[in-house]
C-alpha cells in the first residue's frame, strides 16, 4: 500500500497482526512490551482489522525487531508469580509513561502526532485506575466525544472505545464516579443520533458494528452498577462519627451538588450546611479573593453574618466554577514529551527543574526513579554544558508547562 | 533510635520508634508536656484505640515518616479530594468499619495527614450520588419525614435554575 502520510520522506509505519487478528503498529508493540500492560491484553478486538494499511517492505531487520518484541510481549502476558526472578528484571525495565510530540512543523516533519499513539505511551489505560488521573481522562474523553467524534481516525475511535470500557469497568468495581459514566454515555449518545447517516455513523460500517456493541456493552454494564449497603455488622457506621468530622468530610467536596445532596440524604449534613461555614470555604476555593470581597457586602445581613451559599450561586452563576486536577499532563520545553506530573519523564535536563515528586507510591516506582537518575547520569552531560543551555531557555517561562485537556487535543489538531 | 511503647485499648504494647509516634501531635504533646524519659519502660496508653486499629496507624506512620512538611500555601489541597497518592489508596481499601475507625483514631491522635487522606476517601464515596444513593452507601436511616424532605427540596431548587 502506498505510504500516505503529512512526513513525505518517512517509511512508513510497519504494520503487525496481533494475535487477536488485528493490524497494530510496530513501534507500539515495542513500546507495550517494556509496559504491564497494554490495551492488547485487554482491548476487545475482533478479526476486523481498523485499517488496511499493511507495510509491504518489511526487511530482515524489522523482522528480528518484530520477534524480539513479540518475545518479550507474549513473555510478559505470560509471567507468573512463581517467575519471580524474572519478573524482577522485568520490573527494572519500568519506565514512566511519557510521548515525544512534534511541536512546529518544518519541510521534513509535518506535524505528525497521532492521538491514539499517544495514549499507548502515556499508558492511559492503567491510568484510568488510579483515582488522581481519572478525572483527568475522563474530562478528554468528554471532550472527544462531544467534540470530536466525528473528525477522529478509525484507529483512535478504537482506542477511545476502549478506555470507555476500561472508566465503565473501574466505575462498576469501585462504585465511584457513577455520575462521569453516566454523562459520557449520555453525550456519546446525544452525539451519535446527531451523526447518524444512512443509519449509521458516518465511517466503516463493520468498524462501527464493533463500536455498537462496544457501547451497548458498557451501557448495560452500567444500568447494572448497584450499590452495596455496608453490613450491619456492628461496626462503626458514618452516623457514628461525630459533628466535626462529618464537616471535615464536607469540607473535601468540590461540587455544589454533591453538597447539596448531602444535606438531603443526612439530617446531621443539612444542619452542617447551614452553618455556613462550608459554603464560606467553597466559595474560597472556587473565587478570587476579590470576586469574594466585591460580593461581600451584598450578602451581608442585618446581623453581620454573610449569606456565603447565596453568595456562592450568585458568584458561579456570574464566574463559572473552578476546574482542577489531581494528577495532569505537563509538558517538557526542553524535549518536547508529554508526562505525568506525578511520575515524571527521563529528561536530558538536570533533574532539580523535575517537579516535585510525590513520594513513589509503590516498588515499582520507586525503581522509576532510580531509572530516571541512571538515564540522567548515562547521559553524562557535564556541568558547564548545562549551565550553557539554561542561558539559552527562557527563565520567565517554566520548564514544566501544565497541559490541560484542551491544550492536549489541540495537539493532535483537534 | 529511641522506641516508645504504645498500649492499645486491648492492651497490645507496640514498640514504635519515637520520630514515628510523634506523627501524632497527641503523643508529641504528650511526650513533651510530661517529660517522659525516652528510656523510661512505661507503655503510653491510647484507650481510644484498639489493636488494629493502632496497627494500621503505625503503618501509615511508618511509610509517611519521611514526607516533607505540606506546604503552608496550598490551601485548595483539602479540596482536591481525589489527590490521594496511590500507597495511600491501597492503604485505604478497607471496609467501612475499619475506614471509620482510622478516622476517629487519626482525629483522638491528631494525625493531620491521615484524617485528610480518610476524609477524602470518605468524601469520593459521596461524589456524583443523588441522596438516596448517599443513604444506601453508608446505611443512613432517613430521619426527614416526607413533608421535610419536601421542604429540603424546594429550599434548594433555586439554585437549580440556571
Amino acid at each position: 500500500m502506498p505510504f500516505i502520510g503529512k512526513d513525505w520522506r518517512s517509511p512508513g509505519e510497519q504494520w503487525v497482526k496481533t494475535d487477536e487478528g488485528s493490524w497494530e503498529r510496530l513501534k507500539i508493540l515495542c513500546f507495550n512490551s517494556c509496559h504491564q500492560s497494554g490495551f492488547h491484553s485487554c482491548g476487545e478486538s475482533s478479526g476486523e482489522s481498523d485499517s488496511d494499511n499493511e507495510s509491504s517492505g518489511s526487511n530482515d531487520e524489522a523482522r528480528n525487531n518484530l520477534d524480539q518484541c513479540l518475545n518479550v510481549s507474549s513473555f510478559a502476558n505470560t509471567t507468573t508469580a512463581d517467575n519471580v526472578g524474572e519478573r524482577n528484571s522485568r520490573v527494572i525495565q519500568w519506565q514512566p509513561p511519557y510521548c515525544h510530540i512534534t511541536l512546529k512543523s518544518t519541510k521534513e516533519v509535518a506535524g505528525y502526532n497521532t492521538i491514539s499513539e499517544a495514549f499507548y505511551k502515556l499508558d492511559f489505560c492503567n491510568a484510568i485506575r488510579d483515582i488522581r488521573r481519572f478525572n483527568y481522562i475522563c474530562k478528554l474523553l468528554h471532550l472527544l466525544i462531544t467534540q470530536n467524534l466525528t473528525s477522529l481516525s478509525g484507529c483512535a475511535t478504537k482506542v477511545l472505545f476502549t478506555l470507555l470500557e476500561r472508566v465503565a469497568w473501574q466505575v462498576a468495581s469501585n462504585q465511584q464516579n457513577i455520575h462521569v459514566l453516566h454523562t459520557l454515555l449520555y453525550d456519546l449518545k446525544k452525539i451519535m443520533r446527531k451523526y447518524y447517516c444512512w443509519g449509521r455513523p458516518l465511517g466503516s460500517t463493520t468498524l462501527w458494528k464493533q463500536h455498537l456493541r462496544t457501547i451497548e456493552k458498557i451501557c448495560q454494564m452500567a444500568n447494572t452498577i448497584e450499590i452495596k449497603e455496608p453490613e450491619n455488622d456492628g461496626s462503626k457506621k458514618l452516623t457514628d462519627l461525630p459533628e466535626e468530622l462529618i464537616r471535615e468530610i464536607l469540607l473535601r467536596l468540590s461540587d455544589y451538588k454533591d453538597l447539596i445532596n448531602s444535606g438531603q440524604a443526612y439530617e446531621v449534613m443539612h444542619s452542617l450546611l447551614d452553618e455556613q461555614h462550608i459554603w464560606r470555604q467553597l466559595c474560597k476555593y472556587h473565587f478570587s479573593k476579590l470576586q469574594v470581597k466585591q460580593a461581600t457586602p451584598a450578602y451581608t445581613k442585618a446581623d453581620g453574618t454573610v449569606d456565603w451559599e447565596q453568595m456562592f450561586h450568585n458568584l458561579r452563576r456570574k464566574f463559572g466554577l473552578k476546574e482542577e486536577y489531581a494528577d495532569c499532563l505537563f509538558l517538557c520545553r526542553h524535549c518536547r514529551c508529554l508526562f505525568w506530573k506525578s511520575f515524571g519523564h527521563p529528561c536530558i535536563i538536570n533533574q532539580e527543574n523535575n517537579p516535585p515528586n510525590v513520594k513513589s507510591p509503590s516498588p515499582t516506582n520507586d525503581n522509576a526513579h532510580v531509572n530516571r537518575n541512571n538515564i540522567i547520569n548515562n547521559q553524562g552531560e557535564p556541568q558547564g554544558e548545562q549551565g550553557g543551555q539554561q542561558k539559552y531557555l527562557d527563565l520567565s517561562v517554566p520548564e514544566h508547562v501544565p497541559v490541560p485537556p484542551q491544550a492536549f487535543l489541540k495537539f493532535f489538531s483537534l | 533510635m529511641p522506641n516508645i511503647k504504645l498500649k492499645s485499648s486491648d492492651n497490645e504494647i507496640f514498640e514504635v520508634d519515637v520520630e514515628i509516634a510523634k506523627a501524632s501531635v497527641t503523643i508529641k504533646t504528650m511526650l513533651e508536656d510530661l517529660g517522659m524519659d525516652e528510656d523510661d519502660d512505661e507503655a503510653v496508653p491510647l484507650p481510644n484505640v484498639n489493636s488494629t486499629i493502632l496497627k494500621k496507624v503505625i503503618q501509615w506512620a511508618t511509610y509517611h515518616k519521611d514526607d516533607p512538611p505540606p506546604p503552608e500555601d496550598d490551601e485548595n489541597k483539602e479540596k482536591r479530594a481525589d489527590d490521594i497518592s496511590s500507597w495511600d489508596a491501597d492503604f485505604l481499601k478497607v471496609d467501612q468499619g475499619t475506614l471509620f475507625e482510622l478516622i476517629l483514631a487519626a482525629n483522638y491522635l491528631d494525625i493531620k495527614g491521615l484524617l485528610d487522606v480518610t476524609c477524602k476517601t470518605v468524601a469520593n464515596m459521596v461524589k456524583g450520588k443523588t441522596p438516596e444513593e448517599i443513604r444506601k452507601t453508608f446505611n443512613i436511616k432517613n430521619d426527614f419525614t416526607p413533608a421535610e424532605e419536601e421542604q429540603v427540596r424546594k429550599e434548594n431548587e433555586w439554585c437549580e435554575e440556571k
